[in-house]
């Protein structure tokens, strides 16, 4: 009797082996096949069309290749979980939490920066201590994006700049057209709130070194720091009911109609939604893009920073074509997204090169020592820039709900932020 | 040519009756096939439920980010973490919304079982619209939700049918309502899981007890007190059981629907923003070691509350 158990648990076991092999040789079987295969993981789920353009046009300058795109929902989350297996693509979208310096333990180098600088610009985000592990696939201004008509039929001709200015102007804009909604926070999508909490402080403060110094400012939520006012910026307007009636049942794909429409006024997103809310308008060229309300000498500063990095898996069979493909997507993509092209001496695009009191700048490139207290800071202080949700708080308390006035929110996030940079020593 | 085949023909049958699965002695057939039965719910159990959970019992003693190739055991730091400030367990609160309307689920879930098992015409059709909600994938019923309570929606414009206007507000917006609101969701989703199972279960009830009980003079109502709810009382403690550690870990409604803002972030919900939002894995393993911790202790003193009742 007891043998038989025995038996019975050993069969048990070979079975439960089997199995899991079983998964594990399906994975891999697609690699080896004849001919050379790139996979490219991307998070837009919106270019099928274009995507098959390019798998046509690599395929036939490179014979016996087989490109296959494919498109990942919610990118970053999603692949952070499986870039913890080797089994991400040849190419891929370099997802943001993954900081410079984790780099080498995932991409494989593209070269050194000396080489690739004269022909790729916005190599800063990828460069590690000299080299360069991905290129990026096209730029974006910060700032937001707005219906001229609207603002125009408000009687509004200058473009603010100053916060007070801005409230202001949705003031005039709630005032001469009711039925439009100043301001629209896109509230219930995390990733639009970011712009509030990420991308406008270099405008605000004027300093291009300003994002490198954030992780080891204690005072960074407190009165007169720019990620401060931006913030207050967005809780005044929705406490002054500037936007929409419901925040908490807002809606992406609503609001880019709508602000093409001229039902909404503006929008704080990057340069890349113009093109997309344009091509819903009937009047495509009133969708204007304006950097944040302050001035620097005379002019206002739009930020330009890198879209996401287009880099090459460690554990890539193919890697010399992965670099190619690479290569090639980086020429093609940034027009064909609407963003600003990462190939040294391109045109601006159209809504951006109009404007003369803007001046385009960008980001000083932060230090690998940097990268890491970046990543420490937000970690230990619980407080992830790149994060959209604490910042829906700042919208609550607008609406009057939550127990807290926004400068105790701001004093709670600025202690948790405090603590975070004691806690790298600083 | 021909006999030599056929030879070979019976040959083979013989030792497919020697070897045969059909030659074993019953005690070995009953083993093996349990084993062959129970291998697949054991493995996909071990390699998604019990590797994972042990997994992360020991992440929850690292500083791990989720995506970093090294982890540094840091002991009971995670854990020293979560316990130093009330902010961690906030929202817990906000399950107890959930905890009182999983009661309320399981008494209306128990009177329209009642109604729809005895003395109720097309009982099957009524079952089967009660339970349809539960085939619905949780994340289409939350999104149906979400225009169901938008301004002006749905709910507004029945309320307005009959002239209760004055009762829209902004339902998801105020806090006074919106967890109540996504509490009702979860009891519409889940109330007809538990009145199929209670129905089913007042099925074995013989009718010969209720009958005999009519006779005896007893009502509608006594009949369900002393005949049909202790005849239920087995699966009403499962039915329990599984909506109290519900309630307790509620998550896909209040995350599709409001993204555990505004006053509706739950226990998980937290969990799983410190995990992949903060890239805190260690932090949040431990946080997910607690729960399981708090659902053990109050399913154990529920089980003890029901098995002393029950003597």
């Amino acid at each position: 009797m007891k043998i038989r158990k025995q038996l019975a648990l050993l069969l048990v076991g070979v079975l439960a082996v089997g199995s899991l092999t079983g998964c594990g040789g399906n994975a891999n079987s697609s690699n080896s096949k004849s001919g050379k295969t790139l996979t490219v993981l991307t998070h837009r789920t919106d270019m099928d069309e274009v995507f098959k353009k390019y798998k046509a046009d690599f395929e036939s300058s490179h014979s016996g290749v087989t490109v296959n795109f494919e498109s990942v929902n919610d990118y970053q989350n999603n692949m952070t979980t499986r870039m913890g297996t080797e089994d991400y693509g040849d190419v891929l979208m370099m997802p943001a939490n993954i900081t410079k310096d984790k780099f080498k333990d995932f991409y494989e180098p593209i070269g050194k920066v000396d080489e690739l600088k004269d022909k790729y610009g916005f190599l800063d985000n990828f460069n590690v201590d000299g080299t360069i592990y991905g290129l990026s696939t096209g730029a974006n201004a910060n700032g937001l994006v707005y219906n001229e008509k609207v603002l125009k039929d408000a009687g509004v001709t200058k473009l603010p700049t100053t916060p007070d200015e801005f409230q202001a102007m949705l003031k005039a804009i709630k005032e001469k057209t009711p039925d439009v909604t100043p301001l629209y926070t896109n509230y219930v999508a995390d990733w639009s709130l970011t712009n509030w909490s990420n991308a406008l402080q270099i405008e605000m403060s004027g300093d291009l070194d300003y994002m490198n110094k954030i992780y080891y400012n204690k005072n960074e939520f407190e009165k007169g720091s720019p990620t401060y006012t931006l913030l207050k910026m967005l809780n005044d307007s929705v406490a002054n009911k500037y936007v929409e009636k419901d925040p908490m049942t807002s809606d992406w794909e609503f609001s880019k109609q709508a602000l093409a429409d001229g039902k909404v006024g503006v929008m704080c997103l990057g340069s890349w939604a113009v093109g997309q809310i344009q091509a819903k308008s009937k009047n495509p060229e009133n969708i204007k893009f304006m950097g944040a309300p302050a001035v620097h000498n005379g002019k206002q500063y739009v930020q330009i920073a890198s879209d996401f990095g287009m880099g090459v898996n460690v554990h890539s069979k193919n890697k010399d074509l992965a670099k190619e493909f690479v290569k090639y997507f980086v020429e093609k993509y940034p027009s064909d997204s609407n963003m600003i092209s990462s190939i040294v001496g391109a045109k601006l695009p159209e809504y951006l090169s109009g404007t003369s009191n803007l001046e385009l700048v960008q980001q000083k490139m932060g230090t690998t020592q940097g990268a890491t207290d970046q990543d420490a800071v937000q970690k230990a202080s619980l407080i992830n820039l790149n994060d959209g949700k604490w910042v829906k708080t700042v919208i609550e308390i607008g609406l009057g709900n939550g127990k807290q006035t926004f400068d105790q929110y701001m004093d709670s996030l600025n202690k948790s932020w405090a603590d975070g940079i004691t806690s790298i020593g600083k | 040519m021909t006999t030599n085949t056929e030879t070979v023909a019976v040959d083979s049958k013989n030792i497919k009756k020697k070897f045969g699965f059909s030659s074993l002695p019953y005690k070995k057939q009953k083993i093996i096939i349990s084993i062959v039965f129970l291998i697949i719910p054991v493995v996909l159990l071990t390699v998604f439920t019990y590797i994972p959970a042990f997994a992360m019992f020991g992440y929850s003693f690292t500083d791990w980010d989720g995506i970093a190739k090294t982890k540094n055991f840091i002991g009971l730091k995670n854990y020293q973490t979560m316990f130093s400030d009330i902010k961690y367990w906030q929202p817990l609160f906000v399950s107890v919304y959930y905890l009182i309307a999983t009661f309320v689920q399981i008494a209306l879930a128990v009177i329209v079982a009642y109604l729809v098992s005895f003395g109720c015409k097309a009982s099957g059709i009524f079952k089967g619209v009660y339970f349809f909600p539960s085939l619905i994938n949780s994340v289409a019923i939350s999104f149906v939700f979400i225009f169901f309570f938008r301004p002006g929606s749905t709910l507004d414009t029945v309320l307005n049918m009959f002239g209760l206007s004055g009762l829209t507000k902004l339902w998801l917006q105020d806090t006074g309502t919106n967890n109540i609101c996504l509490a009702f969701v979860s009891v519409w989703r889940y109330i007809g899981y538990n009145i199929v199972m209670f129905s089913a279960a007042m099925a074995s009830i013989s009718s010969d007890i209720l009958e005999a009980s009519r006779v005896d003079g007893a009502n509608k109502f006594q009949q369900l007190r002393h005949i049909i709810l202790p005849g239920i009382s087995t699966i009403l403690g499962l039915q329990l059981f599984l909506s109290i550690t519900g309630a307790l870990s509620a998550f896909e409604t209040p995350y599709i629907m409001t993204g555990g803002g505004n006053g509706t972030m739950t226990f998980i919900i937290q969990t799983v923003q410190f995990a992949f939002q903060n890239h805190r894995v260690g932090l949040a393993s431990a946080m997910a070691m607690v729960l399981l911790l708090l659902c053990i202790i109050v399913t154990s003193i529920q089980n003890y509350v029901m098995n002393k009742k029950a003597r």
